[in-house]
């Protein structure tokens, strides 16, 4: 049981760390765009 | 540990101090070489300094003069040349220098503002929005700097070269934009001392509605980046920037709490909407991970207000996607933002304003400023108090 809500937590954290880095990508790319 | 947090910090501090005295001692000449942009007149002669004025010729047929006026835009100083004719007719005009939001000034040029507006008119009439020049719709505010520049040009030139007395007017924009934020202040502060929950949904509807949509008044980190640089717009031209920047540094000042971030602005208002009108609460987040990704929009927008401060180029601070979804402009690659935030903040409370927003990192940092400062003087009192005791 634990170790299925541990596997849940880890998979919800890929997903936020997926997601701040995209954002912050392309927040770098549309700063550098406007070069 | 500690002390490796404690120096970077005094390390991050001086290279930020560092910064701005080398922005600071730069010189603002105006550059000869700017004015290969113009195409009437090919030879130009120095005949005054200060202020800088030329007399300018085509094959030696001198045509006119050529002057120059500054005024601050939506985020930068926009330098305009202006050549006037010896009858006192606008023959050209050109942006010299600007630093703006690249989506607003792509507008203006759309438009061919300077061109379409300026172009023929006789100075003797002054410019102004409210009279004779019409403003680029989504683009008012650099519209406005660039009216007042070409004034102050022609100011120049009618004065001492052609005998003409034009009207000085300062003509001072008070709006229903600036309403609309008077009221939202009003607001946020009462929710703050009331701590009312429905009065809180209210000032949030208010500002997604109101400052948003209607009147897409934000503070974007380009302003904040501009202020550190000493240029902030005069009050006549934009109240409502004094009344969203003096707000809300007020407010940090006097009470210590970042209520921009967590009253007024409409971007984190949307977000939190989209989260609790959602009610997805699976999504739970490891704390570590959390504060972890919690340090980079910190990094980043030091990184960009690095660039921004050493090349000169406010472009690199403008990445916010607030004017994506309330003013429905932006460039690019910067269009795949605004669905991930949108989608995102439906899981995570105010995803963006956690995990990217620079200006959330600057507010939040003049809050602990402010504490820091505080701090140091408590001690003080505190040393002297128990010398006396002693």
């Amino acid at each position: 049981m634990s170790k299925t809500k541990k596997s849940r937590m880890n998979l919800q954290d890929t997903i936020l760390i997926f997601a701040v880095l995209v954002s912050l990508s392309v927040s770098l790319m549309t700063s550098l765009a406007n070069l | 540990m500690q002390k490796i947090k404690k120096n970077l910090s005094i390390l991050i501090g001086l290279s930020i101090i560092v910064m701005l005295i080398v922005s600071y001692s730069r010189p603002t000449d105006i550059n000869e070489t700017l004015f290969n942009q113009y195409d009437s007149f090919d030879t130009y002669k120095k005949i005054s300094t200060n202020p800088e004025v030329y007399r300018v010729a085509i094959e030696g047929d001198e045509i006119g003069y050529l002057a120059f006026g500054k005024s601050y835009g939506y985020q930068s100083d926009i330098l305009v040349g202006a050549v006037i004719d010896d009858d006192g007719n606008v023959l050209e005009t050109q942006i010299l220098k600007q630093n703006e939001t690249p989506s607003f000034i792509k507008k203006i040029y759309n438009a061919d503002f300077l061109n379409r507006q300026f172009i023929g008119k006789p100075i003797e009439e002054g410019f102004g929005l409210s009279t004779n020049i019409n403003a680029v719709s989504g683009a008012t505010v650099s519209s406005r700097a660039i009216t007042k520049a070409v004034s102050e040009a022609s100011h120049t030139i009618a004065s001492t070269y052609l005998e003409i007395q034009l009207p000085r007017t300062e003509e001072i924009e008070f709006g229903m934009n600036d309403i609309a934020l008077i009221i939202m202040m009003i607001l946020a502060l009462l929710s703050y001392k009331l701590k009312n929950q429905k009065l809180r949904y209210l000032t949030m509807a208010y500002s997604i509605v109101i400052l948003g949509f209607k009147f897409k008044q934000f503070i974007a980190y380009s302003w904040i980046v501009s202020l550190l640089l000493g240029k902030a717009p005069s009050f006549a031209d934009n109240i409502g920037w004094y009344i969203l920047m003096g707000g809300t540094l007020l407010f940090i000042l006097l009470t210590g709490k970042n209520a921009y971030c967590t009253y007024i602005c409409p971007f984190g208002a949307l977000q939190e909407a989209g989260k609790r009108l959602s009610g997805f609460d699976f999504f739970k987040i490891a704390p570590k991970t959390s504060k972890r990704l919690r340090q980079l929009p910190g990094i980043l927008a030091y990184i960009t207000f690095a660039g921004a401060v050493l090349t000169e180029q406010m472009g690199l601070v403008s990445y916010e996607p607030f004017s994506l979804i309330f003013g429905r402009t932006g460039v690019g690659v910067q269009w795949i933002l605004l669905p991930l935030v949108l989608i995102m903040s439906l899981f995570v409370m105010r995803f963006y304003c956690n995990y990217a927003c620079p200006v959330g990192v600057v507010l939040n940092l003049s809050v602990k400023i402010r504490r820091f400062v505080l701090g140091i003087f408590k001690k003080k009192e505190e040393t002297e108090s128990e010398k006396v005791v002693a």
